[in-house]
């Protein structure tokens, strides 16, 4: 970039808003995944009006603009590739109104997943969509990559708490789309579209997000099995009793062990696969249910079942689902994490498939799945130092794909597509619809400057 | 060759693997915003050091120096990695491939230490103070430190201190470590802490020449300085065969306990620290776990509510959390009331709040906010440090609360109200 058009955008947002610094270009080349490509110019936008100089400008000029949240993602669609400006929105970080009557809350993009839930939870609100990074990721990152969560599998995932916003397109332009109201009746839902664009539409300056009611009560169940075969089942049977818990949460024998190794809760270390599930509504449905997962456990040779018997007990539990993918990293220093969803009756099949996958290349695969929805997470571990390994990496993850499309299953659960899994996008997507794709974003983003080439080459 | 560059070190940098579960937890990311100023930003930097891609630049040296060392990014970092302790390690590589600003030089290797100009140096600006501060209302504070607001006594508490008589057959002989800035600024608080434990009883012995914990010095990356006075008060307290090292000052408790961990590859200190460091308490550890004292009586015939700030060297630094709480939910007539955000730094993290004053006064104002949400009459807190910084932001803004050091509650000579 010019020194002329970085003085220009240091005109729009004021020198404390602006980095070129190499230190901060070098911080910002980054997300949760091993890839990497450094921005030339960092802007942190304050409002609306600060994001649309930007984008006008840059569609003026043609400069690539990566929207970034807080860099947690795991796809690698906030790095800034192709250089240009990485657009920074955690100064925009307010919750502007909020209106508990109607069950809506309106947020700048930049808001904390976990500041939001503790700034509804004294009212007896929650946003449903909780995904693992909750802590430390954001609302618009949410919108952008759809994530979800352990509790999607009852209450949906982001798509379905976005009633609408306000965003720029890639020409500057500002629109609103939605609205604050809980029904929406537009048969063309653009909405519906932005959720899980990853950036290449527009950016998202202001969120309306549906919210709930925390229900009246909730259980919690640790129930451990001596196969993951045994635990799929018990999945499959759950739900086929007419249950929908909140969560059922699978994880395999390594990855029990990296989280106890984390959080010394005592879990059970020889144990091959657990299950996390929580029900929750009215006080009085929980007992009945409960009881049927019980008996659902005991049928499938359960280990252990247990009820967590204080709330403290049940943040325990949690903090040890969220944060197991990084403890993971306790075993070896890289780990890369896939993102495939199978019907949940291939469930046993995949996670056969992966354990062969991992004694043939020699890798240790872990298996966390939000089980219920048969989302999973392989986990593959190696070092990023070691070249031939990361190669083996690649045909291993490769694979994986493979198998999960050949059992009828989806690349991206919740992640997002990003730089990780374009190569895949052709194995799922018939060139006619892909086409269909980049008409849409060439349609939002005329000059395809908005995280460009994220998910699909579009080219200029 | 750097310090980064060693094997073991090289090889912590390579831990991370930039999930970024840390970066909100850390109170100076939270003013920035800015990924630079968050953990997972610091540790690419350093790694960028250590392997020729950036330079030692100012940038760098802020951005090295900004932490709190509040322990938050290590606490929930899943991968086990810790920050603070890979700062530090930064902090040392600064320091012996750039040196140390004067500003820094002076304090660390010349006045700390030394415990006859430490002395000096508190009582001139004591003096300094009651004459020429005082009587000048925009003087009160100096980068948003309230200095108006500390107390400097006249004559420390070791050179004063006299042990107290105890019946013949002592439970404990305690080595009372009574730390810099509580021997100069809470002489009466260091006496509640004797009075308590001889009542308890046991024997206390304080001698005068035990030296700075070194907490300051390792916090800046000088090595040699920290080491000396780790020498130094190992030896003096292990000659003296105590039972027990009692503290009532977090971030000594902190860095005593850490001898064993700083030097376990030192082979002339490593044998004193087994000896030593196991034996470090901070005082209401001690009360609760070691004695067991029962604290139901309200010993100062106190009332109202109060409330507890947790300091990041006790909370996460050695993990006490539920004594001090214990404490205050027994006494009877006292309310406690748990602060939001009760382990979150105040602030202080000694030299920061000088060369830092933007954030750390944002950093005391989210805390001041929190002790208001409270309502509570007294805050109540565990180390000298947060002392003087929540009293400071609490007279400055007007607040109605009292500041408390924990023992004061403890002790029945202590006239509180
Ligand atoms: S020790 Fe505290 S201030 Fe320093 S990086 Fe970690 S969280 Fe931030
Ligand atoms: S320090 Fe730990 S929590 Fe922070 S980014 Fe690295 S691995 Fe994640």
């Amino acid at each position: 970039m010019k020194e002329t058009q970085i003085s220009f955008l240091r005109n729009i947002v004021g020198n404390k808003n602006i980095c070129t610094n190499k230190e901060e270009l070098l911080v910002y080349e980054y997300d949760a995944t091993l890839l990497k490509g450094a921005p030339e110019v960092i802007v942190f936008p304050e409002n609306t009006e600060q994001v649309s100089n930007i984008l006008a400008f840059a569609y003026q000029e043609g400069i690539p603009v990566n929207t970034r949240g807080a860099g947690t993602n795991l796809s690698g669609g906030s790095i800034p590739d192709q250089g240009g400006i990485a657009l920074v929105m955690t100064k925009m970080n307010k919750v502007l109104e909020t209106d508990f009557k109607n069950g809506v809350v309106v947020v700048e993009p930049g808001v904390i997943n976990q500041e939001l839930q503790d700034y509804l939870i004294p009212h007896g609100y929650y946003y449903p969509p909780d995904p693992a990074s909750m802590k430390a990721c954001t609302i618009g990152g949410n919108i952008g990559e759809c994530s979800g969560g352990p509790r999607c599998l009852k209450y949906g995932v982001t798509r379905d708490y976005v009633l609408g916003m306000e965003m720029v397109l890639g020409t500057g332009e500002v629109v609103v789309i939605g609205s604050k109201q809980q029904m929406n009746p537009d048969p063309l839902d653009l909405v519906k579209l932005m959720v899980g664009s990853e950036g290449t539409l527009g950016v998202f300056t202001k969120l309306f997000l549906k919210i709930k009611k925390i229900p009246e009560a909730k259980k919690t169940m640790l129930c451990t099995f001596n196969s993951v075969k045994d635990a799929s089942k018990t999945v499959a049977n759950i739900i086929s009793r007419g249950i929908v818990p909140t969560t059922l949460e699978m994880m395999d024998n390594l990855l029990i062990n990296c989280a106890e190794d984390f959080t010394g809760l005592g879990l059970d270390r020889n144990a091959d696969a657990l299950l996390l599930i929580e029900v929750d509504g009215f006080k009085e449905e929980l007992d009945g249910q409960v009881q049927v997962i019980k008996e659902v456990c005991e049928k499938n040779y359960v280990k252990e079942f247990k009820i967590a018997q204080s709330a403290q007990e049940v943040d325990q539990l949690w903090t040890a689902r969220r944060t197991v993918i990084g403890a993971v990293a306790r075993k070896r220093p890289s780990y890369s994490l896939q993102d495939v969803t199978v019907p949940r009756n291939k469930l046993p099949d995949i996670v056969e498939a992966i354990v062969n996958i991992s004694q043939k290349y020699n890798l240790p695969i872990g298996v966390l799945a939000h089980a219920g929805d048969g989302n999973l997470h392989p986990l593959v571990l190696f070092d990023e130092r070691n070249k031939e390994e990361v190669k083996k990496v690649h045909e291993a993850e490769f694979n994986i794909c493979k198998i999960a499309l050949s059992l009828g299953g989806t690349l991206s659960g919740e992640h997002g597509i990003g730089l990780l899994k374009k190569p895949y996008l052709k194995q799922e997507f018939s060139p006619e619809v892909l086409k269909l794709k980049k008409q849409i974003m060439l349609a939002f983003d005329p000059k395809n400057i908005l995280n460009p080439d994220k998910i699909l080459e579009v080219g200029k | 060759m750097s310090i980064l560059k060693e094997a073991k070190n090289y090889e912590l940098l390579n831990t991370c693997n930039k999930c970024g579960f840390c970066v909100q937890s850390c109170s100076v990311y939270k003013e920035h915003l800015n990924e630079a100023y968050g953990t997972r930003g610091r540790l690419r930097l350093i790694k960028a050091v250590a392997d020729g891609e950036l330079e030692r630049t100012s940038f760098y040296e802020k951005i090295i120096n900004s932490c709190l060392m509040c322990e938050e990014c290590s606490k929930n970092c899943p991968s086990g990695v810790q920050g603070h302790l890979l700062v530090q390690m930064a902090r040392e590589d600064l320091a012996r491939e750039k040196g140390l600003p004067f500003t820094k030089k002076l304090p660390l290797e010349k006045i700390l230490p030394n415990n006859k100009l430490r002395s000096f140096s508190f009582k001139s600006f004591r003096n300094f103070k009651n004459i020429v501060i005082r009587p000048i209302p925009s003087l009160h504070s100096i980068r948003g430190i309230n200095i108006n607001s500390v107390n400097i006594e006249k004559e420390d508490f070791l050179t004063s201190y006299k042990p107290l008589e105890v019946s013949k057959n002592s439970k404990f002989k305690v080595g009372f470590f009574v730390g810099c800035l509580m021997n100069h600024t809470m002489k009466e608080v260091a006496h509640s802490i004797v009075r308590v434990l001889v009542n308890e009883g046991c024997e206390v012995l304080a001698p005068q020449e035990q030296r700075c914990c070194g907490t300051p010095a390792h916090t800046y990356g000088h090595s040699k300085i920290t080491r000396e006075l780790a020498l130094h008060n190992m030896r003096l307290f292990n000659e003296m065969k105590v039972d027990v090292i009692v503290t009532g000052c977090a971030s000594c408790g902190n860095m005593l306990k850490n001898y064993a961990k700083v030097f376990k590859e030192d082979n002339e200190l490593k044998d004193l620290t087994l000896e030593f460091s196991a034996k470090v308490r901070d005082i209401t550890e001690f009360l609760m776990d070691d004695l067991k004292i029962s604290v139901n009586k309200n010993r100062n015939n106190l009332v109202g509510k109060v409330t507890y700030h947790d300091p990041c060297h006790l909370v996460r630094g050695q993990n006490v959390t539920l004594q001090p709480r214990k404490i205050l939910r027994d006494i009877k007539g006292i309310e406690y009331i748990e602060m939001p955000g009760a382990n979150k730094c105040c602030g202080a993290s000694g030299m920061f709040q000088y060369f830092y004053p933007e954030e750390s006064m944002a950093i005391s104002n989210k805390k001041i906010e929190n002790i208001k949400k409270t309502n509570a009459d007294y805050v109540v807190t565990n180390c000298p440090a947060c002392y003087h910084r929540l009293k400071g932001n609490i007279e400055a803004n007007k607040l109605p609360q009292k500041i408390l050091h924990i023992i004061e509650l403890l002790d029945p000579g202590k006239q509180i109200v």
